[in-house]
């Protein structure tokens, strides 16, 4: 691998880090906003009751299990993003790859929102375990999301199914988009994207089947 | 005195209907949309003192919401509001015309002020706009 290759498939890793990490603290502050409208309507309702007007029990009794539940997503969102910022302490690791898609699904769901795209992940029946580096597949993960929700277009949907194929893992990208595009997008993403993948161990399979991309992952694997 | 009357438009549904009923028991008229295009036709069908934005949607963002506003009624006086904290994109909204540019979670009573700020723009420009009207007739009746 060259240096410059090295140096641009850094720069994008980052740029992915950056890019997730500031999507999720927006969603915080967004969540925080709701919350401080929901808890600043309790407290006028306090303060009419203070003056003078009848103190609307049932109201608050209303809003109270909203900012409970409101409390509780950004507790799930702040998880996500430690178990995100997490992936990249060890570069070879054993971990559960339905896991691992359903985490990125998760991390994408904003983004899908504002590109008006169905997001979702069917995980595998059982455990399909692989050793490789949870955060460069986490980033193999996110482009190719991305990539089939523009691909997809507006309305559209993506879905990424988990299965143990023997030797490997298989995630069958499938929706309203279209196979080459989603292919020939994936390689202008990542430098280098084949020597990428023969480094993680991974390939995209031609399965002919138009509206899907089928990306395997190898179960052994020693790091890039 | 007419009551305030704003439009909020914000895509988190649940974040708008408690601002607009914290907004209304302060005496306002508030009413909510959750995207720039039905915030459009909102505007050409009503008359608001101001419009509380928020710069990220999914589909027409803020940015380009208030530019499109701003094309059909320059005298709207437009907040935005907004998760990201970017100083950048506050000052290209002000640059487009906006009033202000708030980072949620904001202080309602610096909202209010702003409104209300808003609402006295928006008389001052809707009276020179008028000015104008007239000294125009009058010019052209004079000629």
């Amino acid at each position: 691998m060259t240096a410059g290759y090295e140096r641009a498939r850094h720069q994008q890793e980052l740029a992915f880090f950056g890019r997730l990490g500031a999507s999720i603290s927006h969603e915080i502050k967004n969540k925080l906003a709701i919350l401080k409208e929901e808890t600043g309507l309790i407290n006028d309702l306090i303060i009419m009751a203070g003056k003078g007007s009848p103190l609307d029990i049932s109201r608050i009794l209303n809003l109270m299990p909203r900012v409970e539940s409101r409390i509780q997503a950004i507790d799930d969102i702040v998880k996500r993003l430690n178990r995100f910022s997490h992936s990249v302490d060890e570069t070879c690791k054993v971990f559960d790859v339905s896991d691992l898609a359903a985490l990125v699904c998760d991390l994408c769901q904003r983004l899908a929102a504002m590109k008006r795209v169905k997001l979702e992940v069917e995980s595998a029946p059982e455990q399909v375990q692989i050793t490789s580096d949870p955060f460069l597949v986490e980033f193999l993960l996110f482009q190719l999301f991305e990539e089939a929700m523009i691909a997809a277009g507006e309305g559209g949907s993506v879905k990424a199914a988990v299965r143990d194929a023997g030797e490997a893992c298989e995630i069958t990208f499938s929706g309203s988009f279209s196979t080459r595009e989603v292919r020939e997008g994936l390689k202008k993403r990542i430098s280098s994207s084949e020597d990428f993948l023969a480094g993680l161990r991974a390939a995209l399979l031609d399965r002919n089947d138009p509206g899907t991309v089928v990306l395997r992952l190898t179960k052994g694997h020693q790091g890039v | 005195m007419d009551r305030t009357k704003v439009l909020i438009v914000d895509d988190e549904v649940d974040f708008s209907s408690a601002l607009s009923e914290r907004m209304t028991s302060r005496g306002l008229t508030v009413e909510t949309v959750s995207n720039g295009a039905e915030a459009l036709k909102k505007v050409d069908s009503g008359d608001y003192d101001a419009i509380v934005l928020d710069l990220v949607m999914p589909g027409m963002d803020g940015i380009e919401t208030l530019k499109r506003i701003r094309a059909k009624k320059p005298e709207l006086q437009i907040i935005l509001l907004t998760g990201h904290g970017s100083i950048q994109k506050g000052v290209e909204s002000v640059k487009l015309g906006a009033l202000d540019f708030l980072e949620k979670p904001a202080e309602l009573s610096v909202l209010m002020e702003k409104i209300h700020q808003a609402k006295a723009n928006k008389m001052v420009l809707v009276e020179k706009k008028l000015e104008d009207s007239i000294q125009d007739i009058l010019k052209r009746k004079a000629w």
